[in-house]
C-alpha cells in the first residue's frame, strides 16, 4: 500500500482558475441573489430592501408563463429534431459511406458561424414581404403558404425553432458519430449473420448503445435552451408581444431597457433553481438506468 | 463493414439533401452579397462601417483570451489530473457548475464591475469572462486527456529530481499539445462569436469586436443601403470564422471525435 503523499503546491496551480471562478462566475450569482430582494433601477445609487416583494410581482407576471412554456417548447422541439437529425446522418457517415468526411465537413460548418450572423440571414429569409422564403413560395404558387413568419405571435418561436435546429444538428451528429466508432463492428456483423436488416440493427444496437449521447445532448440543449439569446434577439427580440421570449432575453431587457434590476435578478435566481432542477434530474435518471442496466447484464 | 446498395444510395440522398439545406442560406447570403453591383457592394460596407478595425480589436480580445485560457487552463487540469492534494474531487465538481451558467446570469454585475472600474469600451472587459467562461466550460475536456497521459513519464521525472513545476512545464506541457489545440480552437470559436457582453461593455464603434458590426449597420446604415449591401457586411463579419474552420477543422473534427465530448 502507497502512502498517502498530498502535493501542497497543486492549490498554487488551480489558484488562477479559482480567481476567474470567483469573479466572473461565483460574485454575479451572489449579486443577483442579494439585489432580488431590493427594488432598483440598476442605475441610481438607491436601493430599498423590499423582502420577497420581488418575487411575488415576477411569480405573477404573465410573461414568466410564457417563458416556461417557451422554455419547454423549445427544448423539445429542438432537442428531439437535433437528435433524430443528428443520429440519422452519423449512422450513415460512421458506415462507410462515400465523401462522408466532406459531409461531416459541411454539417458542421452551422455550429461554428457567428450567432449573429445567421439571425441575420434568417431575418432576411422570413421577412415577410420581400424574404426569400415568401418569395420563393409565390413564385411557386403556394402563396397560401406564405405567412408573416417573425410577426405572427403562433409561428414566431417555431421558427427561431428551426434556425436552431438548422444550426445545430451538426453537433449532435457529431456527438453520435464519436459515440458509433466505439461501437464494436462485429456486433453488426454477428446480428447480420442473424439476418437482421439495416433498421433492426439500428434500433436494437445502434440505438440503446448511444445512451451517453442521448443524455450529454439532453443536458447540453436543455441548457442550451437557458441561455439561448443570439437567435431571438437578432430575429425578433423577444416579440410580438414576449412571443419569444426567453429567460437570456427578458433578463437581458429587464436589465437593460426596462431599468428593472431587482426584477431582472430575481429571474435570474429563478433560472438558477430551473436550472440545477434540470441538472439533478437528468443525473437521477441517468444514474438509475445505470444501476438497473448493470443489474439485466 | 460493406453495407447494402440501398443503404448507400439513400444515405447518398439524404446526406445531400441535408447538405443542400445546410448550404442554403449561407451561399444565398454569398449571392446576394454581389447582386446589383457586385464588388461595390462590399467597398459601400468598408465605407458605411469599416470594419477591419473590428476585425484587429476582435483578434486582440480573442488572442489575450487564449493566452490566458492556456496557462489557467493547462495548470488546472494538469493538477486535477495528476497531482495528489487534499479536496481535488470536490473543488473540481464545483468548478464544473460553472459550465451550466448562461451569460445573462453574469452579464448585469460584470457590467457594474466594468463601469465601476473604469473600463467600459477596454478590451480587458471581454478578456477576462471570456477567459473564466471558456477555461471552465473546457476543464472537463483537457482533464480527460491528461488523464490519458501515462503516470510513469511524471513519477520518472520526479526521481530525477524535478519540481512538479518543472515536471509539468518539461514532460506534460510538451505532451499536451493535441488536447490544448482542441480546447483552444473551441475557445477561439467561442470568444469570437460571442456577442452579448460585446455589444454590451463596448460602446464605441472603434472598439468594438466583429460580432457587434452587423447589429450597428442595421441600427445606422440599412435604411441608407439596399439589402444586397447588408448581405455583404454579414459575409464580410462571417469570412474569418470560415477560414479559420477551412484550416482548423481537421484537427477540431479529429479531437472532437476521439472521445474527448464526454456526458
Amino acid at each position: 500500500m502507497k502512502k498517502q503523499h498530498y502535493q501542497k503546491e497543486a492549490y498554487l496551480f488551480i489558484l488562477p482558475i479559482y480567481i476567474l471562478f470567483a469573479v466572473y462566475i461565483v460574485y454575479p450569482i451572489f449579486f443577483n441573489i442579494y439585489h432580488s430582494f431590493f427594488k432598483w433601477n440598476g442605475v441610481s445609487s438607491e436601493k430599498t430592501f423590499i423582502g420577497t416583494e420581488n418575487y411575488i410581482r415576477i411569480l405573477k407576471d404573465p410573461v414568466l408563463l410564457i417563458l416556461i412554456k417557451n422554455f419547454f417548447i423549445f427544448g423539445f422541439l429542438t432537442i428531439v429534431l437535433q437528435a433524430v437529425f443528428g443520429i440519422i446522418l452519423a449512422n450513415f457517415l460512421v458506415h462507410g459511406l462515400k465523401f462522408a468526411g466532406f459531409y461531416r465537413t459541411i454539417y458542421y460548418i452551422p455550429v461554428v458561424a457567428t450567432p449573429v450572423v445567421i439571425g441575420n440571414i434568417f431575418s432576411k429569409i422570413f421577412e415577410t414581404n420581400r424574404g426569400h422564403l415568401n418569395v420563393t413560395l409565390r413564385a411557386l404558387g403556394l402563396d397560401f403558404l406564405a405567412k408573416q413568419w417573425l410577426a405572427d405571435p403562433k409561428i414566431a418561436l417555431y421558427c427561431i425553432a428551426a434556425v436552431n435546429i438548422w444550426q445545430w444538428t451538426g453537433y449532435s451528429m457529431l456527438v453520435y458519430y464519436a459515440n458509433m466508432l466505439n461501437i464494436p463492428e462485429d456486433l453488426y456483423e454477428s446480428a447480420t449473420i442473424d439476418g437482421a436488416g439495416d433498421f433492426t440493427t439500428f434500433f436494437k444496437i445502434t440505438l440503446p448503445l448511444c445512451r451517453n449521447s442521448h443524455f450529454s445532448l439532453f443536458i447540453l440543449g436543455a441548457l442550451g435552451t437557458l441561455k439561448c439569446f443570439d437567435i431571438p434577439y437578432v430575429l425578433t427580440k423577444g416579440g410580438p408581444n414576449y412571443a419569444t421570449e426567453f429567460f437570456s432575453t427578458y433578463i437581458y431587457k429587464k436589465s437593460f431597457d426596462l431599468w428593472d434590476q431587482g426584477g431582472s435578478s430575481t429571474l435570474v435566481v429563478i433560472m438558477f433553481v430551473f436550472a440545477l432542477i434540470i441538472t439533478f434530474a437528468q443525473l437521477r435518471v441517468y444514474y438509475r438506468g445505470n444501476s438497473e442496466k448493470e443489474l439485466s447484464a | 463493414m460493406k453495407k447494402s446498395l440501398g443503404f448507400r444510395i439513400t444515405g447518398q440522398i439524404i446526406c445531400i439533401i441535408f447538405g443542400f439545406f445546410t448550404l442554403y442560406p449561407l451561399l444565398l447570403m454569398l449571392k446576394r452579397s454581389f447582386d446589383n453591383g457586385g464588388i461595390g457592394n462590399y467597398v459601400k460596407v468598408l465605407n458605411a462601417v469599416n470594419p477591419i478595425r473590428n476585425y484587429l480589436n476582435s483578434i486582440v480580445v480573442v488572442g489575450a483570451t487564449l493566452v490566458v485560457v492556456s496557462i489557467v487552463l493547462s495548470l488546472a487540469a494538469y493538477a486535477f489530473s495528476k497531482m495528489r492534494f487534499r479536496g481535488s474531487k470536490v473543488l473540481y465538481f464545483i468548478l464544473l457548475t460553472g459550465m451550466m451558467i448562461p451569460t445573462s446570469a453574469m452579464i448585469f454585475p460584470l457590467f457594474q464591475i466594468t463601469k465601476k472600474l473604469g473600463m467600459i469600451n477596454e478590451f480587458s472587459s471581454l478578456i477576462g469572462p471570456y477567459s473564466a467562461m471558456n477555461a471552465l466550460f473546457n476543464l472537463m475536456i483537457l482533464k480527460n486527456y491528461y488523464d490519458s497521459l501515462p503516470n510513469e513519464l511524471i513519477e520518472a521525472a520526479k526521481i530525477d529530481g524535478s519540481s512538479s513545476f518543472q515536471t509539468f512545464t518539461r514532460v506534460i506541457l510538451p505532451l499536451s499539445i493535441p488536447g490544448l489545440a482542441l480546447v483552444l480552437i473551441q475557445t477561439f470559436l467561442s470568444a469570437w462569436n460571442e456577442l452579448q457582453m460585446g455589444m454590451t461593455f463596448i460602446n464605441k464603434p472603434l472598439k468594438q469586436t466583429i460580432t457587434v458590426v452587423p447589429l450597428r449597420f442595421a441600427q445606422t446604415m440599412q435604411g441608407s443601403y439596399p439589402i444586397e449591401v447588408t448581405f455583404a457586411c454579414l459575409t464580410m463579419t462571417l469570412l474569418p470564422i470560415i477560414i479559420f474552420y477551412v484550416f482548423a477543422q481537421k484537427f477540431l473534427i479529429a479531437g472532437l471525435t476521439a472521445g474527448a465530448i464526454k456526458g
